[in-house]
């Protein structure tokens, strides 16, 4: 069985993190960000993905986050792929608004 | 080998599909398909393959573009009259996809030739106009142990099937040998709708794509007949026949003879081409 190439995070894990110590990649659409992401996100939407995606630095690990936290696997997997270490916030940004915020 | 930038933005809805993603892509981008037959069916086969992005895909046809062809022939344009059919059709794979290498056979393959041909590539798409030599494919897959699809097209209607040699049925478990001569007619002779073969043709690029990427289930050991006047579609279970003499027990086919494969669908020109 091959090592899976990211890992996941429960958006309740994520927000316990020293924030500072990881970088932030916010793959949201702009039409999806009414919210602002956290402060710090490399924006990454993923239709813009080819254009974008070198902008993530590389050394600290690497959290990704989208909307509900399903594409964010896709894109973790990417940069898993070319040696990131990579995680995905699963429940997405929705969820961590909420945890962050206490509420919509 | 990670994906590139261009190939993360060109293959970004098969990467979010959700029981394909990134690793199927990856599949895809190391397979090679070969596609004997750039007409009809090879048509729409070549071009969905291409798009999906399969790295290697060969193309076999010794036919030129004819302006009757272009009804449904749609990797040829106007322009390509006279030119070459693999040439043809390079042009249009290399301008969809340039992480396609395209390899051309400027001939029809036969018993001496097919054999080191089909070892090359993980999949064969069949796609000639000529039961005989739909048999000539079904065979040199199953001596070559190379997995194949093979569909037929006529008028309004069309059959496909998968051959996964070593583990299921193959064509002479459903038909033991081509039509005597002029008992089926050819499209050429009974007239076929231009979209029938851009059906099936696409069809057996699914095939392939689902072989080659481990994804879902093959018609294996199954004939898909779809009826396109009627919308009748049926699925038909053929098993694997112990007695079938080239995948069977005690085969008396282990090599390629010309006497195996005489009929010809179209007689006049021997063409490639549905």
């Amino acid at each position: 069985m091959q090592e899976p190439l990211f890992k996941t995070i429960s958006a309740e894990d994520f927000v316990k993190l020293d924030l500072d110590e990881v970088t932030l990649v916010d793959i949201r659409e702009p039409e999806e960000k009414a919210i602002p992401g956290l402060p710090g996100s490399i924006d990454v939407p993923f239709s813009q993905i080819g254009s974008k995606i070198d902008l993530v630095p590389k050394g600290k690990p690497v959290y990704v986050y989208c909307k509900i936290g399903e594409l964010s696997d896709v894109v973790a997997e990417v940069l898993g792929d070319r040696g990131y270490e990579a995680y995905s916030v699963k429940g997405g940004y929705n969820t961590i608004w909420y945890l962050l915020e206490g509420g919509y | 080998m990670a994906l590139t930038n261009e190939q993360l933005d060109r293959y970004a809805r098969h990467l979010i599909l959700k029981g394909f993603g990134m690793e199927a892509q990856k599949k895809l981008l190391a397979s090679s398909v070969l596609i004997i037959g750039a007409g009809g069916l090879g048509s729409p086969a070549a071009m969905y393959l291409a798009a999906a992005g399969v790295g290697h895909i060969g193309l076999a046809d010794g036919d030129v573009v004819d302006v009757s062809n272009l009804q449904r022939q749609i990797i040829h344009t106007t322009a390509d009259v006279g030119k070459p059919k693999v040439l043809s059709a390079k042009e249009t794979i290399e301008a969809l996809n340039p992480d396609v290498k395209v390899t051309v056979y400027e001939d029809f393959l036969g018993t001496n030739n097919i054999l080191d041909v089909v070892k090359q590539y993980d999949f064969v798409v069949e796609a000639t106009d000529s039961h005989a030599a739909k048999f000539l494919v079904n065979d040199a897959c199953v001596l070559a142990g190379v997995p194949c699809c093979i569909a037929g097209v006529l008028r309004f209607e069309g059959q496909i099937t998968t051959v996964v040699p070593g583990s299921s049925h193959c064509f002479r478990c459903a038909f033991r040998e081509p039509p005597p001569p002029g008992l089926v007619p050819t499209c050429r002779e009974a007239g076929i709708l231009g979209v029938v073969p851009g059906i099936m043709g696409t069809y057996e690029a699914l095939e392939a794509i689902k072989y080659l990427t481990g994804t879902g289930e093959l018609l294996t050991e199954k004939m898909l007949y779809v009826d396109l006047l009627t919308n009748d579609i049926r699925t038909v279970i053929i098993p694997k026949d112990p007695e079938c003499p080239v995948c069977g027990e005690h085969p008396s086919i282990t090599e390629l003879k010309d006497e195996n494969y005489v009929q010809q669908a179209c007689p006049d020109d021997g063409d490639e081409e549905d």
